[in-house]
């Protein structure tokens, strides 16, 4: 996943909201995953309109982190919640 | 699915009529549902295998239903208000264990039949979960194989 890559939720990936925090059921094997606060700012903003270059700057203002850190850990949050097949990623034009 | 437009749900689990009230024991196969129906009074048991539930009027009760497991008695053909909700965990002690509501929720999908993969449908089910989550209190239950575990039940 490139930083310039529009992550997107995956179509089939039911979700909800609760006390503030989202849980998806994965498409893939129907197990509930519950995601902590940043990983649930990122699943909101997973629209596949922004990159996620663009979440992690957002990130970077919503909890006053320095931009490097948020752009690692927004990459590393897209990572795994691709890896666990909960986001798609459409990826970033050369 | 029409057990999701009538506001219920089937899960892998035994159920109990104690004081008028059902108590719903959910676990996978091994986790002691037929366990827990063979320590309770005769006509007691709605279930040993497959409970529904469903919301009427506001209400959510426990229905027995025609799928039996191990203890093979006569299921009883009626419904009782539900008093809790409980995950079964075979352990050399009672106890009883608050949750949280994503615990409540990871459990009880994970022990719904449930064959629906529409996005749709699946969202109607969390929903469904959240609503019966928050009138149900759910438990986790570490019990050992003897009737005296239902003195840690509320």
């Amino acid at each position: 996943m490139k930083p310039g890559s529009r992550p997107q939720q995956h179509p089939n990936a039911a979700w909800r909201e609760l006390d503030g925090e989202v849980v998806v059921i994965s498409p893939a094997d129907s197990v509930l995953h519950e995601l902590n606060e940043t990983a649930s700012f990122i699943w909101r903003h997973a629209t596949g309109e922004h990159t996620a270059e663009e979440i992690a700057r957002r990130m970077a203002e919503e909890y006053e982190v320095d931009s490097e850190t948020a752009l690692a850990d927004a990459c590393a949050l897209v990572n795994h919640l691709e890896e666990r097949k909960l986001l798609v990623c459409a990826e970033a034009k050369e | 699915m029409v057990m999701l437009q009538r506001q219920g749900l089937l899960l892998h689990a035994a159920s109990v009529v104690r004081d008028g009230r059902a108590y719903v024991f959910m676990g996978r196969s091994g986790a002691g549902k037929s366990t827990v129906a063979s320590l309770a009074p005769a006509g007691s048991v709605l279930t040993d295998e497959i409970s529904l539930l469903r919301c009427t009027a506001g209400k959510w009760q426990a229905y027995g239903t025609p799928f039996w497991g191990k203890f093979r008695a006569e299921g009883q053909n009626r419904c009782a208000p539900l008093a809790g909700i409980f995950s079964l965990v075979q352990a050399p002690r009672h106890r009883l264990e608050s949750i949280s509501g994503k615990q409540a929720l990871a459990a009880l999908l994970s022990n719904t039949l449930f064959f629906m993969a529409e996005r749709k449908a699946r969202e109607n089910l969390l929903g469904i979960f959240l609503e019966l989550s928050q009138s149900v209190p759910v438990w986790r239950l570490e019990f050992q194989k003897n009737a005296s575990f239902w003195d840690v039940l509320p």
